[in-house]
């Protein structure tokens, strides 16, 4: 039973009118009480009522532009890249996946790598980006390859911005491959899980979990539970041991 | 209403999935369907369209890269996203306050919570659910609505809260109290 100085903390408290110190001892009640927790979360939703009895104004198309800009990040892949195309699907992705090995030994594409990491050298991974297409406009000419995606996941989280990952999704083979290189091994009761977006399912679709190995790194496969109609995003979130069947713990990588 | 048959919930939870994995059309999708509701909030808070354009991008930015942080299970998304944009022009209006010394003047101005000032295309942004709340409201008791009305969109203390409604502190903070719980009581299972 909650008495009525609580219900009036937790008034104020939804209102932002605590000082302070009374916000953090309200905060530290809140913590170990769920009736407590259950109460503020209900008057959340009364206060934001509040917000909705408002009358709708319609922003100015530039608030709108200049907020896309703003979240757009730089250097971002944003469209599928035709990798290559082929009349033998398995050794196209066979090849897709060399590609992905020869991120590894070669010095540009680690270049590549360490702009992931980094986040900053936009630069370089216009420079990169060019001499990728330029390869890529190689092997179409060669007309032995199919249609792959590259996606590079960036942090949305600060312990994860040394992370660096890459998928490789081959949607015809709705198989794809992601290569992760920075990343701390989670809690001992949590586990990585992939996912994909795809705009014909209202939620995103697991890939499956994955383990990062002391050095950080890990190389897998991965297969979707759903047919995948057109990935428009991976991400990664923190979940509990094994997994989920729907997205709960919070995504910390995503990337298009 | 209920919240599992609730088409607008439905999508409001795909739209903040999708966003919390980076997807951009989602959050164009969610700021065209929320824009105008928040910006109507931002403006009835800071009665300064220009500055209030400045907090919708603020806001809208802090949203998509603190979408992660959103869990379902605390609440509805519109609700998380409101109380978000009250925050940020609530800061606004309290640091405006602190460099101008403008709050004495900005509580004698009048709230604008039920009123049609400020509409813009309100045969497209109508919305069931405002009509729900306003008609709580208008079942309160006036002194309560006052209060909470004055406490949410204000951006006092509450110090100055009971200067400028002139009533002891203790006897606003009960109707804050009692406003708040009413409307908890009143929109249960109707939002």
């Amino acid at each position: 039973m909650i008495d009525e100085r609580h219900e009036e903390l937790a008034s104020l408290y939804v209102l932002d009118l605590l000082e302070a110190a009374e916000r953090a001892a309200f905060e530290q009640e809140l913590r170990s009480s769920q009736e407590l927790a259950g109460l503020v979360r209900e008057l959340e939703v009364s206060a934001a009522a509040l917000g909705s009895s408002i009358t709708p104004v319609a922003p100015p198309a530039r608030v709108k532009a200049a907020i896309l800009d703003e979240i757009k990040l730089p250097g971002e892949s944003e469209k599928v890249v035709p990798f290559v195309r082929s009349s033998v699907i398995a050794w196209a992705l066979a090849a897709g996946f060399a590609l992905l090995a020869g991120i590894e030994t070669k010095e540009r594409l680690n270049m590549y790598d360490q702009y992931m990491q980094t986040r900053s050298a936009s630069v370089k991974l216009a420079q990169e980006k060019n001499q990728l297409q330029t390869e890529i406009a190689k092997l179409e000419s060669e007309n032995h390859f199919s249609q792959l995606k590259i996606a590079t996941l960036g942090a949305l989280v600060d312990t994860y911005a040394k992370g660096s990952v890459v998928v490789l999704w081959d949607e015809q083979k709705q198989t794809g491959v992601i290569k992760v290189t920075n990343m701390p091994p989670p809690a001992a009761d949590r586990d990585y899980q992939l996912w994909v977006v795809d705009s014909t399912y209202p939620q995103p679709v697991s890939a499956g979990i994955f383990r990062v190995e002391a050095s950080g790194m890990v190389r897998a496969e991965f297969h979707p539970v759903k047919p995948i109609h057109k990935a428009t995003t991976f991400a990664i979130s923190i979940e509990q041991k094994g997994g989920v069947p729907q997205h709960k713990g919070p995504i910390i990588m995503a990337g298009q | 209403m209920n919240q599992e048959s609730d088409p607008a919930l439905e999508l409001d939870l795909s739209l903040m999935a999708r966003i919390q994995a980076g997807d951009r059309a989602a959050f164009t999708e969610f700021y065209d369907l929320h824009s105008g509701k928040l910006f109507g909030l931002i403006c009835s808070i800071l009665q300064d369209s220009r500055e209030a354009e400045d907090v919708l991008q603020e806001a809208f930015v802090y949203l998509w890269k603190q979408a992660a942080t959103y869990q379902p299970e605390r609440g509805k998304p519109l609700s998380w996203v409101i109380l978000i944009f009250r925050h940020k022009a609530i800061d606004r209006v309290r640091a405006r306050a602190r460099q101008h010394r403008l709050v004495e003047q900005a509580a004698a101005e009048p709230i604008p919570t039920l009123s049609e000032e400020g509409a813009a295309d309100e045969g497209a942004l109508r919305d069931e659910r405002r009509e729900i709340v306003r008609d709580a409201l208008s079942k309160m008791p006036a002194d309560q609505r006052e209060a909470i009305q004055f406490a949410f969109f204000r951006g006092l203390s509450q110090m100055q809260i009971s200067e400028n409604l002139g009533l002891p502190l203790g006897t606003v903070k009960a109707r804050i109290r009692r406003g708040l719980l009413k409307l908890r009581q009143s929109l249960k299972g109707k939002l």
